[in-house]
């Protein structure tokens, strides 16, 4: 109660009451606060020392002049003891107008109501000396560091082998590790199986001053893995500091949303077969029908064995030559429903099932189109890309597959149930001049809006591109796309299909696969006449 | 005894009937598209045409228009294949006096049958 009796002594008499003590007056900022923090009263010192007017100040709270680089903490340590009636005291570091830092010996007096509540606060601020104000700042720094450094990421001090000096609690409270399991060991220890080797490549090209960031995963404790982004800077001193953070969060998103689009594509997979089925089927009917027709003229030779005027000769080579037929109608069924399986497997015959030959490739997958695609459309294939032994695409056949079925489905729906042509054709490019590459607008015809590759990341009006490309251009002489919905074609889900016809992921598909391969699109089209889509894929 | 225009883009189709047709002892003519079967109409001036309906150039019903608009009694059987073959066009079929209509697959003695009442 003593501290109290004084206090109210000092309010009274020499701060607020006693405005004309002048000398005080001048090395004291004062302020005064109501509970709910906001400012009632500054003196001119106070004013002087922020650089605030009275009138930005009061009705505001302390905020306004806070630095925030002190801990919320301080202040709510100062607010409980003054709001249990205590003076606090301590050092505040406050931020001018001007955006300058200053540091000040505040002390909090309570103040009360008529009743001996508690109903705010002065503060009586002296402005610290230079000495205090560096070493202030010092501190404070200090305590900034020891905070990330406990508690925002991993911490590693290495030595200059890749070995532990030291480690922070945050990683051995992710990690599962004790400080004195790993002091002394290699960090390369610590690598999950088929990550092994990676911390040290890394280590091993550090420059002095450059920092190097990288992502890879590391066994805990317990022997689970996690993904771990790191920031290996080698000091002065030739160890090294590492800054680790756990990403497997963002990385199983990742893998998620992988598996995701991988579900998708084979949805979309299932879609273009159901949009196929009755054209195997005409197929397979046509196959049956053959197999059941010469199984009849089997029979009918049957017969002709009870007549007198049919020689055994023409009996035998025409039983040979039904069942031949019927042998090469079975296997062509069988065949078919190969095909369709090898078609709609979820999973590529090998891991990725690389092209060795596009045009190969592209002759069977044509095949497959002629079964499935009603007779009144017509392939012509113009293989020219030839000499291509040794060129790696970054595509699997499955995919070129499905690309070449969602392209060739779109031309047979074009065609609008008349006879059609669908041309094929490859050829090898050196570089891309003039193109209008897109999966957005383009027509020849018509004035070009600016398109943006997702592919290419290029931005502009034509596609150049430099290097040896194989081109696949699939043309139709269908009714063509509206110029005006050219740059929607592929956005997932856009369809001009009606419902139950397609689904509208037909060409956003083929859009992600060529992304993937770092391939092109360059659509062009008219309407009434037709349409063409150029792939372009390096190689 | 007669002579036959079987039109059908199927080679094994065309093969399996051209088989039985000439074992039944008819004269066979072959055509593999819409636009030849209605060529071939006017160089053969068969006696009864048989065609399928979906193939390319010309389809089956546009032929059979084209043959019914100059020889309106004119024997026509048309086989289809299971696709696209609506209620509607079954009946365009009919309406347009084809004498037969067959769906695939069915057997050869339905054709014979149909073959047999088409030439009366």
């Amino acid at each position: 109660m003593s501290k109290l009796t004084k206090f109210q002594v000092f309010k009274s008499d020499l701060v607020v009451e006693d405005p004309s003590d002048k000398p005080l007056h001048e090395r004291t900022a004062i302020s005064k606060t109501n509970l709910d923090g906001i400012i009632t009263y500054v003196n001119a010192t106070f004013c002087k020392e922020c650089g605030y007017s009275p009138d930005e100040l009061i009705g505001q709270t302390h905020k306004k002049i806070s630095s925030y680089v002190q801990p919320k903490s301080l202040f709510k340590g100062m607010w409980q003891t003054v709001k249990s009636g205590q003076i606090w005291q301590g050092e505040i570091c406050n931020r001018h107008k001007n955006g300058k830092l200053y540091w000040s010996n505040v002390s909090y007096y309570p103040t009360f109501d008529a009743e001996g509540v508690v109903n705010g606060n002065i503060a009586i601020r002296f402005k610290v000396t230079q000495e205090q104000q560096i070493r202030l700042t010092q501190k404070l720094k200090a305590e900034q560091y020891d905070s990330i450094i406990a508690g925002v990421a991993g911490f590693w001090h290495l030595d200059k082998t890749g070995r532990f000096i030291d480690i922070n609690d945050q990683y051995c409270l992710a990690s599962g590790y004790t400080r004195e399991t790993l002091i002394h060991s290699p960090v390369s220890d610590l690598e999950a199986s088929g990550f092994e080797g990676e911390f040290m490549s890394v280590f091993n090209s550090l420059q002095m001053e450059q920092p190097q960031y990288f992502e890879t995963k590391h066994k805990r404790q317990d022997g689970s893995t996690w993904d771990l982004r790191i920031m290996l800077s080698r000091q002065l001193n030739e160890s090294v500091h590492a800054f680790t953070w756990d990403i497997s969060a963002k990385k199983q998103e990742e893998r998620e949303k992988k598996l995701l689009l991988k579900e998708v594509y084979y949805l979309q997979k299932m879609e273009s077969v159901g949009r196929l089925t009755s054209g195997i089927s005409n197929d397979i009917n046509n196959l049956l029908m053959a197999i059941s027709g010469y199984n009849e003229l089997n029979k009918f030779s049957a017969d002709d064995v009870l007549k007198e005027n049919v020689s055994r000769e023409f009996i035998y080579s025409e039983l040979l030559e039904n069942s031949k037929q019927i042998d090469i109608s079975i296997k062509r069924t069988k065949d078919v429903i190969d095909k369709m399986l090898l078609y709609c497997r979820r999973e590529p015959v090998k891991n990725d099932d690389p092209i060795v030959n596009i045009n190969q490739s592209l002759e069977s997958i044509v095949e497959f189109l002629r079964a499935s695609l009603p007779s009144t459309i017509t392939f012509e294939l113009n293989l020219l890309a030839t000499d291509l032994l040794n060129a790696a695409l970054n595509l699997g056949n499955a995919e070129l597959h499905q690309i070449m079925m969602n392209l060739c489905i779109n031309a047979h729906d074009a065609f609008e149930f008349k006879p059609g042509k669908i041309r094929i054709k490859t050829t090898l490019r050196d570089g891309i001049e003039n193109e209008y590459c897109q999966k957005c607008p383009l027509v020849s015809d018509v004035e070009i809006v600016e398109f943006h590759c997702n592919s290419c990341k290029k931005t502009g009006n034509t596609l150049d591109i430099s290097g040896r490309m194989v081109e696949i251009s699939v043309k139709d002489n269908g009714c063509g796309v509206d110029p005006l919905l050219l740059n929607r074609i592929f956005d997932p889900f856009f369809t001009t299909k009606s419902v139950g016809e397609g689904t509208g992921l037909g060409l956003s598909t083929v859009c992600g696969m060529v992304d993937k391969a770092s391939g092109h699109i360059i659509v062009s089209s008219q309407l009434g006449k037709g349409t063409e889509v150029k792939l372009f894929f390096p190689i | 005894m007669a002579k036959i225009l079987l039109i059908d883009d199927e080679e094994q189709m065309r093969f399996l009937l051209t088989r039985m047709l000439t074992r039944d002892g008819h004269e066979v003519f072959l055509a593999q598209d819409g636009e030849e079967g209605v060529q071939s109409y006017y160089q053969v001036n068969p006696d009864l045409v048989i065609t399928d309906i979906i193939m390319p150039k010309k389809d089956g019903l546009e032929v059979i228009a084209e043959i019914l608009a100059t020889h309106p009694t004119q024997p026509i059987i048309a086989m289809s294949g299971g696709r696209r073959i609506l209620a509607a066009e079954l009946e365009h079929v009919k309406a347009i006096g084809t004498k037969g209509m067959l769906q695939k697959p069915f057997t050869l003695q339905q054709l014979q049958e149909l073959i047999s009442v088409a030439l009366g």
